[in-house]
């Protein structure tokens, strides 16, 4: 990678009283490359993503977006430089009294400050993108299934055109072939739209089929690196990891396919 | 902010070059399409569309962009692009498949249709939710039967939970509710009566209308505040939990197990409840008869004694269970009714307590009727 990374942590270190969860990770993300996140249950990835997108406060460390810090960052500073990136959380978070319309709307207007007409007009351009069907788009989250959630809460998670797209499990609770398509919609956009993708993910199918780099949660400290890299590890449980049953399945069928 | 657009015409008005120059993003789409609307004229007919100069666009506003040059396609004005790179023509690529949203049908203001409309909606809701009330007192009645049947069915350990969660925890608040009303309605009745010289008839007035109505009606609206909007919101989140269904695949009633236990601990605890009010009404009486009406404690016995029979108390006392069996029914029907969102815990905890208390208040009323056609 030549560009400069949009996002990068260094010596980040999060402690629940005398519990330590990462201890000293560094990494960068740069424009355009899809990093999938993975480690154990209890590793820490969601703590790690909170992290990073600012909703929760290192115990040390800095995490750089665009050479500023936004650990020692001012609340009003941090939400602009949070504009930057949307999230899809992992339950979709959407808001459960609005339309999907007036979800993919909502940042659109009271963030951007566009007015209502182009600003759901815009929606329906980013609902259209994610391919969610047209007679969604009036529906209230609690009537959508899984995938549709999914796709709303990228929509919405596209909304002012982020540079960083963070996803949490994004495929988990999908049918393989809703997943497959939703990894396909992640890479288009990466590719097309120049768009950095952290994303948390058990799919083992995701990891090998889509991410450029991946990183592992291990022994409280990160391993950084590709498909390629990291099957040479020696590290037991990054060897048990993609070297186990699922995981050869997984590839087995890529190399079929 | 550096000028995103710049525009020349030449030739007669006929010919338009736009320029599109520094970062297009989000933020800006409401100007662009003011600047693109700008730019027409109304003799155009051949656009160029430079973007030599952009350093960025982003996807809401190349979509602003694709959205323009498609109304001109209408107008049958040309359109010639110049000067755009790989990058451009991949958002492009994305975005050229997306058809112009239909917009949704204007909000055209029909006040009146909508206004009878709602009423007629409102109206239906309503009558429908006596229907559901009823269907649920027919469940209500077939799972008692079965229970009575068979009393070992039901979970007495779940009613014993319930007296107390309703009851017990209740008394400081129905107390203090209580003795507060009492000292309230003797102020104000020793006054109006004073200038009668009736002055202490208060504790007739006080004593008839707690035992009657007040102690009773007081206590229920309690009850269905805390204990109605509790069963509602209990049972709305095990709907939205799946808790009831998964109930159903171990064969067991929900109603049974969860309502019928409710509902019984209600119809035990608020005679009780209304018994305890009716009690602390008459020391509230007592404290503001010495304190106010300076009448000694047996001449407030005496008094008592005279307004006061039996009947008095056992007419407000019998409306308890009958109100009970009502804020249990409503309470758990609403929470019943939840089915997808939290939201609608809200709004059916919300309608408990309303449906409720209304109803309370509907058979107090017809109560009184009763009473007063059986000349009690």
């Amino acid at each position: 990678m030549t560009a400069a990374p949009i996002i990068e942590v260094k010596g980040l270190r999060n402690q629940f009283g005398k519990q330590v969860v990462h201890d000293g990770l560094d990494f960068s993300i740069y424009p355009g490359e899809i990093v999938g996140i993975v480690g154990g249950s209890g590793a820490g990835k969601s703590v790690l993503l909170n992290t990073i997108i600012g909703l929760r406060r290192p115990t040390s460390g800095s995490i750089l977006i665009g050479g500023k810090d936004i650990v020692t960052m001012g609340n009003r500073r941090k939400l602009e430089v949070q504009k930057l990136w949307g999230v899809l959380f992992q339950s979709g978070a959407l808001f459960s009294s609005l339309t999907v319309r007036q979800n993919v709307a909502l940042p659109l207007q009271e963030s951007a400050h566009i007015s209502k007409r182009m600003a759901e007009e815009l929606a329906e351009v980013k609902i259209e993108l994610v391919g969610l069907p047209a007679d969604a788009r009036d529906k209230l989250p609690a009537q959508l299934s899984g995938g549709m959630v999914k796709r709303a809460g990228l929509a919405r998670a596209l909304a002012l055109d982020p540079k960083v797209l963070f996803l949490d499990e994004p495929t988990s609770g999908l049918d393989p072939i809703s997943a497959n398509a939703f990894d396909r919609l992640i890479l288009a956009l990466s590719r097309d739209l120049d768009l950095a993708v952290v994303m948390i993910t058990h799919d083992l199918d995701s990891i090998f089929s889509i991410c450029d780099r991946i990183a592992v949660l291990v022994d409280k400290k990160i391993r950084v690196g590709t498909l390629q890299d990291l099957l040479k590890d020696e590290h037991p449980w990054i060897r048990e990891y993609f070297h186990g049953e699922r995981a050869q399945a997984a590839q087995n069928i890529r190399r079929v396919g | 902010m550096k000028p995103i657009l710049a525009s020349v015409s030449c030739e007669s008005d006929k010919e338009l070059v736009l320029w599109l120059r520094h970062d297009w993003t989000v933020h800006e789409v409401d100007e662009i399409r003011l600047m693109l609307k700008d730019a027409l004229t109304a003799n155009v007919r051949h656009i160029v569309i430079d973007g030599s100069n952009l350093e960025s666009i982003d996807l809401s506003a190349a979509w602003t962009l694709v959205a323009f040059i498609r109304s001109l396609s209408a107008l049958n004005i040309e359109i010639e692009p110049r000067g755009f790179t790989e990058k451009h023509h991949k958002i492009y690529d994305i975005i050229k498949d997306i058809k112009h949203p239909t917009s949704p049908p204007a909000n055209l203001c029909h006040a009146a249709r909508d206004f009878f409309t709602h009423i007629g909606k409102v109206s239906i809701a309503i009558f429908k939710g006596f229907l559901d009330l009823e269907a649920f007192f027919g469940q209500l009645c077939t799972s008692a039967l079965a229970v009575l049947l068979n009393p070992s069915r039901l979970r007495w350990k779940s009613v014993g939970y319930h007296i107390n969660e309703i009851g017990i925890r209740a008394v400081p608040i129905v107390s203090l509710m209580a003795f507060l009303i009492s000292i309230v309605l003797g102020y104000q009745g020793s006054v109006q009566l004073q200038r009668f010289g009736a002055n202490v008839f208060t504790v007739n007035l006080v004593a008839v209308s707690l035992l009657r109505e007040m102690g009773v009606i007081m206590t229920s609206i309690i009850v269905a505040g805390r204990t109605g909007s509790a069963f509602a919101a209990q049972i709305g989140v095990m709907q939205i939990n799946q808790e009831t269904n998964a109930m159903r695949t171990f064969g067991l009633d929900p109603f049974e197990r969860l309502i019928l236990p409710r509902i019984l601990a209600l119809i035990i605890t608020l005679p009780l409840l209304t018994f305890l009010a009716d009690i602390v009404g008459l020391f509230g009486t007592l404290f503001v008869s010495t304190a106010l009406l300076k009448l000694s404690v047996p001449e407030f016995m005496g008094r008592l004694h005279e307004a006061v029979t039996a009947q008095t108390f056992i007419v407000g006392l019998i409306k308890a269970p009958v109100f009970a069996l009502m804020i249990g029914m409503v309470g758990c029907q609403q929470g019943l009714e939840v089915r997808e969102s939290a939201e609608e815990v809200g709004t059916h905890t919300t309608s408990a307590v309303v449906q409720s208390i209304f109803l309370v208040v509907l058979a107090d009323a017809l109560f009184s009727i009763l009473f007063t056609w059986m000349d009690i």
